[in-house]
């Protein structure tokens, strides 16, 4: 982390605007009176009851202070104790500030009708210039090459954390911050992220937002690994092409019948030791159907690509690292992401 | 990074300290690790997060110099080794992971090569065990229990959940928040299926390496091996433990993977060894009756320095609500807010 909190937080912030609240409190855009820096400021409570510091905000720092020195997981600039009116212990950590995020990049996708802003036009062309060469100027061109690029840099930040150990649990749009001049898209809240020790160990299966859960937790097994992170990277994706998400559930089974109901009913055979999971029953049977019925609109690389992220077999579902060397990504100019 | 914790024992806290001091023996727990026995081989991804460990290690042990001050007796090698016992105690008892209780040490390790105690045993190393074990279970148990029902198994002083969470701010500044440490467990499964590709023994070899790793973590001598190698020599010691598999050596252990020195597994292999042969020689520990006795440091704001400088006073009359909880004695702070 950058700094050492010698001021408290309300000696060094002026905050300026609430732009959200998360389980243990609120976070503000605030500007750093010394530098005028815009940054975003987590503050978390620790008075709600006596037993000190909450174990998502343990977890959350903790695996930030790990990964923050990538350019695609958030940067968690510093932790400030302050104190409330009722003179009560808060913590705030002090994160870069972002000014968007993937789930509210793609609601103003889908209410412009697809029409692309001037600013993504030139980032794009910053990241392909073969673009401008060519003169292709189409809508879906320009479209094709920001989700590369969206994509890759998620599977990057995504590489490293299991790199190093971290399974996220919960990626979804809304925990995917971004800036919207740049482009840049970065990980964020880890408060569900988990060490893991290979090869698999048991953990709960009450995580992840129900439309990104992977069939394995779902299914109710308690031993799983990367794969689960990479099931949610396939959703965002086909979520990214088509605007829509892929599977909504609204329960456990209705989010099940979706998947099978693309995707095909399990079997042994397509995935070895599926009848033997705990939530596993008789359901109804349903052929696989092609991934382009769902995403019409990806290309054939980005169906391969989709297709290996949502393979049933966990330990068949392509790796983050794997991902970012597939042929999809070829026409990136990588040394910008 | 750190978080400012110069306030965290203010001086007009007059918070206290009644505590029940308890000399029972040490209990030797091994709880098992849970491992399925069909578990795939490592994969390349997997293989790459053993990179990333191994990388990382160096940054979540207490240097070498940390060792040298137990070996020269500036620091109280049979206080550490107290605290310690009573952490494994409380795992034992409330039945958590063999990581939690690794990793409490590991974060009183790191703090007490980052900073002194103002006194090496007594209740402030009382207090930072407590805090780290709070932290360690925090990180990893799915049920924490409270700060007040955390001070079992005959610990000598119960402390104010305040008091506990003052600390825990403390110790978080001093490790920078680093929690998520890399451990001998972080190695064990792939190191397992390295030696064992077949999976038969695998959850063996795994169940006994985890005891090892636990019933060896009260010898100060560890502290010159990295988690990696902790690991590898706890792998091959429960190898040798299998009929038929003395062929395993020590010096296998280098081709699992890159970053581990054969002589560095050789020695703390023969470590291992060693304290299993003075463990059957040792005699059980005599079971003192329970003291009782009351004492009040007033916790000042050099104190939460932990500068040397810190004065403690007992205090012979105290008017002050109690609590019995567990053989100790729990009070509230002068004000009288009890909680």
């Amino acid at each position: 982390m950058e700094k050492t909190g010698v001021l408290s937080a309300k000696e060094a912030f002026e905050k300026l605007e609430k732009v959200g609240e998360g389980t243990y409190g609120k976070v503000y855009r605030a500007r750093e009176k010394a530098t005028g820096k815009i940054v975003a400021l987590k503050k978390t409570r620790l008075h709600e009851d006596e037993e000190g510091v909450p174990p998502t905000t343990l977890r959350e720092v903790s695996i930030l202070r790990m990964l923050s020195r990538d350019p695609h997981v958030v940067r968690l600039m510093d932790v400030k104790q302050g104190q409330n009116k009722e003179g009560k212990t808060v913590l705030y950590l002090v994160f870069e500030y972002m000014d968007t995020d993937l789930k509210k990049f793609i609601r103003s996708f889908r209410q412009s009708g697809e029409t692309i802003p001037p600013h993504i036009i030139k980032v794009i062309l910053s990241i392909c210039p073969s673009i401008f060469n060519i003169r292709f100027f189409f809508v879906h061109l320009f479209l094709s090459i920001w989700l590369q690029s969206l994509m890759y840099q998620l599977c990057k930040g995504v590489a490293f954390c299991h790199g190093h150990g971290i399974l996220h649990r919960d990626l979804k749009p809304h925990n995917l911050l971004m800036d919207r001049k740049t482009m840049m898209l970065k990980i964020a809240d880890l408060g569900l992220a988990r060490a893991f020790t290979v090869p698999i160990k048991k953990y709960t299966h009450e995580i992840l937002t129900l439309w990104y859960r992977a069939p394995e937790v779902l299914l109710g097994a308690t031993h799983y690994s990367m794969a689960v992170d990479m099931w949610s990277v396939g959703c965002i994706f086909a979520e990214l092409v088509t605007k829509q998400a892929l599977f909504p559930g609204d329960s456990e089974l209705q989010q099940l019948l979706h998947i099978f109901r693309l995707l095909g009913t399990p079997n042994e055979d397509v995935w070895p030791g599926v009848s033997k999971l705990m939530n596993w029953h008789e359901y109804p049977q349903w052929n696989p159907q092609s991934l382009s019925t769902a995403v019409p609109s990806l290309d054939e690389l980005g169906l391969d690509l989709l297709s290996q992220m949502l393979k049933y077999e966990p330990s068949k579902r392509i790796s983050a690292k794997k991902a970012m060397e597939h042929v999809y990504f070829d026409d990136l100019d990588k040394r910008h992401l | 990074m750190s978080v400012s914790c110069s306030n965290c024992f203010p001086d007009d806290d007059d918070s206290f300290l009644l505590c029940g001091e308890d000399s029972s023996g040490i209990i030797d727990s091994s709880p098992e690790c849970s491992s399925d026995l069909d578990s795939p081989p490592p994969s390349e991804a997997e293989a790459e997060s053993i990179a990333g460990f191994i990388e990382d290690e160096r940054n979540f042990v207490p240097g070498f110099e940390y060792l040298n001050r137990f070996q020269s007796r500036s620091l109280d090698a049979s206080a550490r080794e107290e605290s310690v016992a009573w952490i494994l105690k409380v795992q034992a008892y409330y039945a958590f992971q063999p990581l939690t209780a690794y990793l409490s040490v590991n974060y009183l390790d790191r703090f007490l090569n980052s900073r002194q105690l103002p006194q090496t045993n007594g209740w402030p190393l009382q207090l930072l065990s407590v805090a780290c074990l709070s932290l360690a279970a925090k990180m990893e148990e799915p049920l924490v229990p409270s700060l007040l029902d955390l001070q079992v198994e005959g610990a000598k002083y119960v402390f104010e959940p305040k008091t506990i969470r003052r600390m825990e701010l403390l110790v978080l500044g001093v490790l920078d928040w680093r929690l998520r440490s890399v451990t001998p467990f972080s190695f064990l499964d792939f190191f397992a299926c390295k030696l064992d590709s077949s999976g038969t023994f695998t959850g063996f070899l795994i169940s006994r390496a985890t005891q090892i790793i636990l019933s060896n973590i009260q010898e100060a001598s560890f502290l010159a091996y990295w988690p990696s190698c902790i690991a590898a020599a706890s792998i091959l010691h429960a190898a040798n433990e299998i009929p038929n598999w003395s062929f395993v050596r020590p010096e296998h252990a280098e081709s699992w993977c890159e970053g581990l020195r054969k002589e560095k597994v050789i020695g703390c292999y023969q470590l291992m060894q060693e304290l299993v042969i003075n463990n059957n020689r040792r005699k059980p520990p005599k079971v003192l009756p329970q003291l009782r006795v009351t004492s009040r440091p007033i916790m000042r704001s050099s104190v939460s320095s932990f500068s040397a400088s810190s004065s403690f006073s007992p205090s012979s009359s105290l008017s002050c609500k109690r609590r019995k909880l567990n053989n100790s004695l729990w009070v509230d702070d002068d004000k009288g807010n009890s909680k």
